[in-house]
């Protein structure tokens, strides 16, 4: 048990690394200087003197030696073009980031969890089929698209929410409901087939022929069963969110990291970059890793093979 | 049909099944007659087997008992009175107050009838949550004795474990156990060994027969192994296709059979091939296609007695004497088993 | 007898896991009666197809240069809307329609560009991973598959863009680099399941190469299962490029892309909302094609392995 969490949280550790060098070593190969893009005056002489004080004079692999051990030590480095540590810049930026991710996860997988039940219980009805139209409508819907057309409708016509920008949590709203989607149909459509399954299994079988209630039987046997899976797919859609994340921020203008992370991919700003992605795939690491290790209390089968903790 | 096999004496009977069709519909109109007008009776205290290959009905005509035959499948009719009373006629709630409590329902594969979340002990209490309210300790006392009518001694550590823990015959007997903690009227038992290695499956039957010994319940075993009914049945049903084809007390089904499909299933008993796959493999050709089912009898294809006849007309099922019954248009007067088949069962 | 039964029982059951059944007019019609959502689906794609594959016949008007005297035109259900120009026109006069015949043809080759690679990355990486499952090689694949799903894909896809040119060929394949990881879990995961199967096993107790199982096998085993994937990948992957086109990452003029088209109406979107809400109507009826087929193949999929 301690073995697998210990692994686990190893293997998260090296993909990190991965990550830290893949994204050192691609930005670096992109053509295009940010000494010359930051130098005022663009003379050589300035553009060179701003190289050697960046480091990038020196080689790649010399680089990547002195940035890690910087980088084990919680230094993230300067952000040239905020003028700011890149800490600090995440630290301004992500609050943004995660209330949208959160608030999007949390109102589709609620969404997702009921209308996923209810098609399941009606399984073949016409209930179930208008909620698989939807859920397959929704989910052919481009996310930057919708967000655009609402904020046209919405905003712009209704006026009822403001479109760009953040003054308030009303600001999260549309950005959250947009983001939700791909989140809300997954669930839909995992959860119903779940669930399905679950009815159909010999336990459920079991139990009903044991007089135990339908709504018993829904929740404690079919759902019960269906967590894991459940689960595991909320972990892939963390991944797929955060994608969405960064990019609903920049057509809703929200100050997050997904904002900053564009902008500085298209300025070179290096360490900006590096320190955003690897905090952006710290948090899918990190919410994979605890969900993988969440199955072993989830399921006893799994505690029973591992000797229980 | 006009002739059902009625009982003698009506007190003594505690199921009595008439008519009883279920019918499944299936995609492009088509309609499975699972069961298709199939009567019996079940005496108090009596063991009753059904037999009959993989499809003909069995465990369908279990589940219309309870009435829990699942979508697309519906009863299409019949009568199913229990203790004089009309399942079909009760409301649903009414009939769920027999589930579990005087009907109960043992199912093939103990490996996948668990909820695998939830601790054996939570599975034995959780029937009282439905049935009847009583305090922890009856209920835990309770639990303790229904595992020891199953010869599990140690219910103290079964309890707070999981399905995951036991072995299938070991989950098997808890499951029994379960069953029985209501001491139900009726317990059905739908092909309870059929999953299991040859010596667990006497241990099912051993605890069927304790079970059976200490309460005095009513059985049904559903099986397509002779050995299994042969064992502690009274009377024997043998089904093909939806259809009940000869019913009979066990001794003179065993020594006489009349119907030529029964004597199909007798004469591969012993057969060691049959033994080994639990499958009854020596009948030539396979059991029809439900979903279009011949007119005439439905063995006719596999039976080396048909004629003409067979192919054209349904046989009923008649009233032969002595309290055995058979469909079919040639019933086997003088057939007799060797008495070592038998013995050897 | 019996015997002779058993042994005819498991001769068959051992050939039917890669044999497909006879397909006759009567039984494909049959499945499209029986799926009306994967026939739908299958409309719309074919109609989005034929209009993208033969644009060059079909577009009425020259969708690269536009008359400026005719310019910001309403789609036809509107008042001032110009017969000659079914959908409108643009900025610059330029045919909408014209415009989204040859976006879809963009979208088909990219969309199913992008997916042939993803799938041939995938399938080298499953199965090889697969085949050497407890492994060193397959643990760094199978790292290298989370380093995938770890990157955020438009971050990815713009580092990536921003060091090659962005034509339909490096789309192309910044799209398949970008989502391969997925498949090839699944890839790995089936390999690993068969290989414990019994024809394997007794490919390999016959002798036959690793490679030579993979090949024969495995791959024909995964083939369909792979073809019900391809919509929905394919859907995916359309999307994904329209949505470089449309930030401004992706395709640029004179390519013409359906995300491209949605952005040029960005600015206009107060006064003329339909010329971003047209062709985004056009990617979501393509990729919902795509995906009613797509699930269909896929719930086949899943019924054909649990019943075998
Ligand atoms: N859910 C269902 N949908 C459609 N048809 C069904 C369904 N369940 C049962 N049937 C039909 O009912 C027939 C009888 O099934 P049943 O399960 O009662 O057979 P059985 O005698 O119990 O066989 P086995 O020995 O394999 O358990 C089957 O041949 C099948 O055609
Ligand atoms: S009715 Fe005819 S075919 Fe049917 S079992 Fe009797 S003899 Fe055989
Ligand atoms: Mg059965």
């Amino acid at each position: 048990m301690f073995g697998t969490i210990v692994k686990r949280i190893l293997q998260g550790i090296l993909v990190l690394v991965l990550v830290v060098i893949i994204t050192f070593v691609v930005l670096r190969l992109i053509p295009g200087d940010p000494a010359r893009q930051m130098a005022s005056d663009g003379s050589a002489q300035a553009v060179e003197e701003i190289r050697a004080e960046m480091g990038l004079d020196k080689p790649i692999y010399v680089q990547l030696f002195e940035y890690i051990p910087k980088l084990l030590t919680g230094q993230l480095g300067w952000s040239y073009f905020q003028k700011a540590p890149v800490f600090d810049v995440i630290v301004n930026t992500a609050p943004f980031t995660y209330a949208l991710l959160f608030s999007a996860m949390i109102l589709g997988v609620i969404m997702g969890l009921i209308f996923g039940i209810i098609a399941a219980v009606k399984a073949h009805t016409w209930v179930d089929r208008t909620l698989s139209a939807i859920a397959v409508v929704f989910q052919s819907m481009p996310t930057y698209w919708v967000a655009t057309m609402l904020i046209l409708i919405v905003s712009v016509q209704w006026g009822l929410l403001p479109a760009v920008g953040y003054k308030s949590p009303k600001y999260l709203i549309l950005p959250a409901f947009v983001v939700s989607i791909p989140i809300f149909t997954a669930v839909l459509r995992n959860v119903r087939q779940n669930v399905m399954d679950g009815l159909s299994q010999e336990f459920s079988r079991a139990a009903r022929a044991r007089g135990i209630s339908h709504i018993t039987i829904l929740f404690k046997y079919a759902f019960r069963n269906s967590l894991i899976p459940f689960i595991t797919q909320i972990g892939g859609q963390v991944g797929v969110s955060l994608g969405t994340c960064v990019l609903i921020e920049s057509v809703f203008s929200l100050p997050g990291m997904g904002m900053q992370i564009l902008n500085a991919v298209l300025r070179r700003d290096y360490n900006l970059v590096q320190g955003l992605i690897l905090i952006l795939a710290a948090t899918f690491v990190l919410i994979n890793a605890i969900i993988d290790i969440s199955y072993s209390y989830l399921d006893p089968r799994i505690r029973k093979a591992q000797g229980g903790l | 049909m006009n002739t059902t096999i009625t009982a003698t004496q009506n007190d003594d009977v505690l199921l009595e099944v008439k008519n009883l069709r279920t019918y499944f519909k299936l995609p492009r109109n088509k309609l499975v007659k699972a069961v298709d007008d199939i009567s019996f009776t079940l005496h108090k205290g009596k063991v009753l087997g059904i037999i009959g290959e993989s499809g003909s009905g069995k465990s369908v005509t279990s589940r219309s008992i309870l009435r829990i035959v699942e979508e697309p499948g519906y009863i299409a009719g019949g009568e199913i009175l229990f203790k004089g009373v009309d399942c079909l006629k009760l409301s649903e709630k009414a009939m769920n107050a027999l589930r579990g409590k005087e009907i109960s329902l043992i199912f093939q594969d103990p490996t996948t009838s668990f909820n695998p979340y939830m601790t054996m002990g939570q599975h034995l209490e959780e029937a009282y949550r439905v049935h009847k309210a009583a305090s922890k300790d009856t209920i835990r006392k309770r639990s303790l004795d229904v595992l020891k009518m199953v010869g599990i001694n140690d219910g103290e550590n079964v309890l707070p474990k999981y399905p995951c823990e036991f072995s299938a015959g070991f989950r098997q007997r808890i499951f029994i156990a379960m069953a029985m903690i209501f001491n139900p009227d009726l317990l059905i038992a739908d092909e309870p060994t059929t999953s299991l290695g040859i010596t667990i499956q006497a241990e099912i039957i051993e605890a069927l027969n304790d079970v059976k010994r200490a309460s005095g319940t009513s059985i049904i075993i559903i099986t397509h192994d002779f050995g299994v009914v042969s064992q502690f049945s009274d009377d024997i049903f043998v089904m093909y296709a939806g259809h009940c084809v000869e019913f009979s007390p066990k001794r003179d089904l065993l020594l006489s059979p009349m119907h030529p499909y029964t004597v199909g299933l007798i004469r591969s008993v012993p057969l060691l091939e049959a033994r080994k796959t639990r499958r009854l493999k020596s009948i030539p050709g396979f059991p029809p296609d439900m979903t279009a089912l011949p007119d005439g009898c439905p063995f006719a294809e596999r039976c080396e007695y048909a004629k003409d006849v067979c192919f054209k007309e349904r046989p009923e099922l008649l009233d032969v004497g002595n309290g055995r019954f058979c469909a079919c248009h040639y019933p086997l007067k003088q057939y007799r088993t060797s008495d070592e088949t038998v013995l050897e069962v | 007898m019996e015997s002779k039964e058993t042994n005819t029982k498991t001769l068959e059951s051992t050939n039917s896991v890669a044999r497909p059944k006879k397909v006759t007019f009567r039984s494909i019609g049959r499945f499209l009666w029986e799926n009306k959502s994967f026939t739908i689906g299958l409309l719309i794609v074919l109609f989005m197809l034929s209009l993208g594959i033969f644009a060059d016949y079909i577009v009425p008007h020259d969708a690269y240069n536009g008359n400026p005297r005719e310019k910001l035109l309403s789609p036809f259900w509107m008042k001032d809307s110009n017969p000659k120009y079914v959908l409108g026109t643009d900025y610059i006069g330029r045919d909408t329609f014209s415009r989204i015949c040859y976006g879809l043809q963009v979208s088909i080759i990219i969309g199913f560009g992008s997916v042939a690679v993803s799938l041939t990355i995938a399938l080298v990486i499953g199965i090889i991973s697969g085949l050497s499952h407890p492994s060193l090689l397959d643990s760094i694949l199978m790292r290298l598959t989370d380093v995938q799903m770890a990157f955020p894909f438009i971050v990815l896809a713009i580092i990536i863009l921003s060091v090659v040119e962005p034509t339909i060929g490096s789309v192309i394949l910044v799209l398949g680099l970008c989502s391969w990881a997925v498949r090839s879990r699944v890839i790995r995961s089936s390999v690993m399941i068969q290989k414990e199967s019994d024809y394997v096993a007794a490919g390999i107790a016959l002798g036959a190469s690793k490679f030579r199982i993979a090949w024969k096998y495995i791959l024909r085993n995964l083939l369909p299962s792979l073809v019900a994937a391809i919509p929905l990948d394919v859907a995916n992957a359309i999307v994904l490029e329209s949505l470089l086109s449309y930030m401004q990452i992706g395709l640029k003029p004179p390519i013409i892309s359906l995300g491209s088209i949605m952005g040029d109406g960005r600015n206009y979107m107060a006064s003329h909302w339909w010329m971003t809400a047209i062709p985004g109507f056009v990617i979501l009826f393509f990729v919902l094609g795509l995906n009613l087929m797509g699930d269909t193949l896929q719930k086949k999929m899943t019924d054909v392995s649990v019943k075998g």
